[in-house]
């Protein structure tokens, strides 16, 4: 490990240092608990939905203490916790049970644009750190019709790619749309 | 901004870390982002399968319950002795470490095996796969003989998603081994792959499954020849975010696959 990944590691360990045996011990009793609740719970012979909503309440409380105390995601900076807790929650918010019955419905599926808008916007953190110190310089070292030439040269650049992007996601509703009106017609006919 | 740069006692060439922290863990953290991906599509397609199936399956005896919980409990347990295990390694007490590590594969290998006796369990009642060898002699005796041709989505999503649970919990095992055990753990890898593939039957999935080992050893050799090295703690620290991640993942797969697929008489 070459020696500044070396140093960030020591400042991580010496942060884990400060982690007594007790919280550990605290978190594994909670997680125990939880599980025996679960079980419990299987043996009353609940309502299906309501058991679901139950568990899938538990399991997520569950995983929270273990991405927070266990994984150390408590501990890190906000940046790491908004960047990887917003992934992950976009990644499996497709996945979660009860939006299988209905996985389009209107306000859902706006809230759903919203989280993946945010996230894209926050995969482009790492953009932060990319301002290039010689770039920078030669570019303010510019005059001013020079600068205003740059910013004009970037949103241009930024035409081709964002273009794409608009034409397939324009060609991916369209498919859906006429998708669901063909699914539809069919259904009509079968009634 | 402030909190994410390092560290002022840095020299000045290097440029600060943008998370925080090393490369080896955000490294483990993108892996495991798109590993939940995996799992994601696995557990969709099987809660999907759930609700819009009507005579969906519910295989699962109060027994099983007990041995799924109790496999539960092991991989609870084994995350707090990985915590344990960063803690002794943060500690530089690389004895303690060694020990932690070494409970933490243990708990793992019991859920395996309790997980296997599960899996042997429903197989020999008639739940089976297509790929799955032939049970002699078990085929239509079984309680779920009918459910593999009635409701095939069953067994198929359920073997999946278990399946690859599995192999990352073994994965795990061998990967915190390696951590433990560096070049020492490749005849134990080898043991464990003869004990496996001799000792289960021949039309037993697991007879095959078993050759995972064998690859594993294979590929661990090359990695521990090509870099050999003595593992620190923070080598500790991302096999332990792995290894919290497989338990993270089995508390959702636990009341979506066991406890909502329950026959509780």
């Amino acid at each position: 490990m070459e020696a500044f990944q070396q140093a960030i590691a020591e400042r991580v360990a010496a942060q884990h240092r400060h982690h007594g045996k007790s919280q550990f011990l605290w978190v594994w009793g909670a997680l125990l608990a939880m599980t025996a609740i679960e079980v419990y719970l299987t043996y009353q012979n609940m309502q299906p939905v309501r058991m679901l909503t139950i568990l899938m309440g538990l399991s997520l409380v569950k995983a929270a203490l273990i991405i927070g105390y266990f994984m150390h995601m408590k501990y890190e900076v906000s940046r790491m916790k908004w960047l990887t807790m917003c992934s992950l929650a976009r990644a499996d918010d497709d996945f979660l049970p009860g939006r299988a019955s209905h996985p389009f419905a209107g306000r859902e599926m706006r809230f759903r644009v919203a989280i993946l808008a945010a996230c894209l916007l926050l995969w482009a953190t790492p953009a932060f750190s990319q301002a290039c110190s010689m770039c920078y310089s030669t570019a303010k070292a510019t005059s001013k019709d020079g600068q205003r030439a740059i910013s004009r040269g970037v949103i241009v650049l930024l035409v081709p790619p964002f273009g794409f992007m608009t034409l397939g996601i324009w060609m991916a509703f369209r498919y859906g749309r006429k998708r669901d009106r063909e699914q539809t017609d069919h259904v009509n006919l079968e009634l | 901004m402030a909190e994410a740069t390092l560290p002022h006692d840095m020299p000045a060439a290097y440029e600060p870390s943008l998370f925080g922290t090393y490369s080896k863990k955000i490294g483990m953290w993108l892996f495991l982002l798109s590993d939940s991906l995996t799992f994601g599509a696995l557990l969709y397609s099987y809660s999907y399968g759930r609700i819009s199936t009507p005579n969906w399956p519910t295989p699962f005896h109060s027994e099983s319950i007990v041995n799924a919980t109790v496999m539960t409990a092991f991989l609870l347990t084994s995350s707090l002795t990985m915590v344990m295990a960063v803690r002794a390694a943060v500690h530089g007490n690389a004895k303690a470490q060694r020990l932690w590590l070494l409970a933490t594969m243990a708990c793992g290998m019991a859920f395996v095996i309790l997980h296997g006796r599960e899996w042997s369990k429903l197989i020999a009642e008639g739940l089976t796969l297509p790929v799955f060898p032939k049970l002699p002699g078990h085929e239509a005796v079984g309680e779920f003989a009918n459910v593999a041709q009635t409701v095939p989505q069953f067994p198929a999503t359920f073997f999946g998603l278990t399946a690859m649970h599995m192999l990352h919990v073994t994965l795990g095992v061998i990967y915190l081994g390696v951590v433990a055990l560096r070049r020492n753990f490749i005849p134990i890898l080898l043991v464990f792959w003869l004990a496996a593939w001799l000792g289960t039957p021949s039309y037993s999935p697991f007879h095959y499954g078993a050759h995972v080992l064998l690859v594993a050893a294979i590929v661990c050799s090359i990695i521990l020849w090509l870099k050999p090295k003595v593992y620190d703690s923070s080598d500790v620290e991302v096999a332990g975010l792995y290894w919290h991640f497989v338990d993270l993942v089995w508390m959702f797969i636990f009341p979506l696959v066991y406890l909502m697929s329950a026959r509780i008489l």
